[in-house]
């Protein structure tokens, strides 16, 4: 192979051929060359069937430039000698790729990466949500305990879903923070106990939709007696975290005092938790010595959760199950500061000390707390009152176009639902009027230009 | 000068009748192509050398119809004149 093949070596090979004296085959094989060369400076133009054909062509005299003179040269006019094969040598030659034939490109051969690379960007999307989620819980962590307290009183029954999640966003951060601080044993068990917390909640979830319909009824007034002592809680202890000021010993003292509250209410509820309770501790307690190694678990679950949390919220559009998430939540926090008392010496010893030096404000604190659970509970039923009134139990005909609008970076069909129309609810009008636009309604690329419908209320009678 | 004219040309300086000479400048032909199909190059002293060369595949466009063609690789002989021949006719 890729040997370079001579004169001498066509004569052997001729005369082995036709049974040739070599000498002959020398003599026929270089004339043949010879005439070939003679012939060209003749005729100039050769042609040998099977071979090819050989022609001189004229190449006119132009103009060049010395390069390194850089003078103005002329190229005198020459000769050049061109070979094209014959078609039979051609076809010869390229036998190897005789089977390919030249292909007619589709126009949509090359979108595949396209596409690639707009699934790339939505990933990003939801990892900006992730991070925006993160950012609004460190806005909400400086947020004083009171100012919270109050939030919560305007904040609607979705709204307390999307805080609590940021609140268990916010723990790991919390966590994170209170690393510099003592109470070590404390966060562990904490962020342990968040991913029970979150698999808890799935289950819960996943309940029957008569079921909850069923506990909802029960269950709302026990969330809104106990959330806000909860909230308060949560707080405190965000509040410890942040200050090791006077208001710590304070904060703390609030949160004993509210964990206390929250444990007696636990024994009253169901036993099926005291179980699950029970279970917990030792599985905290066996934790505690990994919690280093698993705390990176762990977020990863969390985030993992969240993602897990908001997808099944925007799946499910029925409004009764958003306050038995938050039921979850909440009986499990309760069951968090139960567990965390016996855990933690430190808290404790505060403990102790807190309930000797203030009994009073402890008394108030828990005294307000029912006041605050008065208000909210009349807050809220008003406020579901109104959703229901706006959202699900009414319908909307879609009677023409509002605005074209073009989807900006970080906002959602919720944002725009509630920039058009003050409720969250209505989100899916806009993709029942934008059905040719959007393919999945989770997943909307920035820059999409969606149709805003004009909504009327459908009246009783049609 | 064509085929016929350079067979007879050649038979004429030889002595050989045509079909014989016809004969031989084909199997000479033959000889070079087998030698080039396996891949070697046939250099001839005082003509020049002949070589085969991969052409790698290419899309083209039809200027017209503004159509894309994927025009597959393919090996062409490629003849590079001797050095004293370019001499002759410069």
């Amino acid at each position: 192979m890729s040997e370079k093949i001579t004169i001498q070596d066509i004569i052997e090979l001729l005369a082995e051929k036709h049974n040739m004296s070599p000498k002959e085959a020398d003599i026929f094989v270089k004339s043949m060359f010879e005439l070939i060369e003679d012939a060209l400076t003749i005729e100039k133009y050769v042609k040998v069937k099977g071979f090819g054909t050989f022609k001189l062509m004229e190449v006119k005299s132009r103009e060049g430039v010395n390069i390194d003179a850089r003078e103005r040269i002329e190229i005198q006019g020459h000769a050049k000698i061109s070979f094209t094969p014959d078609s039979n040598m051609k076809n010869l030659i390229n036998k190897p790729f005789a089977h390919f034939e030249t292909v007619i490109l589709n126009e949509k051969t090359k979108l595949k990466d396209v596409v690639i690379e707009i699934e790339g960007e939505k990933e990003e999307t939801f990892e900006d949500i992730v991070t925006n989620i993160i950012e609004e819980t460190i806005v909400t962590e400086n947020v004083a305990s009171a100012e919270l307290a109050e939030e919560i009183n305007s904040i609607t029954d979705e709204d307390i879903v999307i805080f609590e999640e940021t609140l268990t966003a916010n723990k790991p951060i919390v966590a994170e923070k209170l690393n510099t601080t003592e109470e070590e044993t404390l966060e562990s068990s904490e962020a342990n106990l968040l991913s029970s917390e979150q698999e808890n909640i799935i289950k819960e979830s996943k309940k029957s939709i008569e079921d909850i319909i069923t506990a909802t009824i029960d269950l709302t007034q026990k969330t809104i007696k106990e959330e806000p002592i909860i909230t308060i809680a949560d707080s405190a202890r965000i509040a410890s975290c942040e200050n090791k000021t006077l208001a710590e010993s304070i904060s703390l003292m609030k949160s004993n005092s509210s964990k206390e509250s929250s444990t007696k209410e636990v024994v009253l509820t169901n036993p099926t938790y005291k179980a699950e309770k029970g279970t917990r501790i030792s599985c905290d307690i066996s934790n505690t010595s990994k919690t280093k190694v698993t705390r990176k678990v762990i977020i990863v679950i969390i985030l993992m959760c969240i993602a897990g949390g908001i997808y099944w919220y925007l799946q499910s559009k029925i409004q009764p199950l958003i306050p038995i998430q938050s039921n979850s939540l909440v009986l499990q926090k309760r069951e968090n500061s139960k567990v965390l008392t016996p855990i933690n010496d430190s808290l404790t010893q505060h403990k102790d000390t807190a309930n000797i030096l203030i009994h009073i404000p402890k008394q108030e604190s828990t005294t307000l707390s029912l006041q605050d659970t008065k208000t909210i509970n009349a807050k809220k039923l008003s406020s579901i009152a109104k959703e229901t009134s706006l959202a699900d139990t009414v319908e909307y005909d879609i009677t023409g176009t509002k605005t074209n609008y073009t989807l900006q970076e970080g906002e959602s069909l919720v944002k725009l639902a509630v920039k058009f129309y003050g409720t969250k609810k209505l989100w899916p009008y806009i993709v029942r009027h934008n059905k040719n636009i959007i393919k999945d309604a989770n997943k909307v690329p920035v820059g999409t230009i969606l149709r805003i419908p004009e909504l009327t209320p459908k009246t009783k009678e049609s | 000068m064509s085929n016929k004219e350079f067979i007879s040309e050649l038979s004429r300086k030889l002595g050989y009748i045509n079909k014989d000479t016809s004969q031989l400048v084909s199997s000479v032909i033959g000889i070079m192509v087998q030698e080039l199909q396996d891949g070697n190059s046939v250099t001839i002293q005082g003509l020049g050398t002949f070589d085969v060369k991969k052409k790698l595949e290419r899309i083209s466009v039809n200027s017209v119809t503004q159509q894309r063609m994927l025009i597959p690789p393919k090996l062409v002989l490629v003849y590079t004149p001797s050095i004293v021949l370019k001499e002759k006719f410069k």
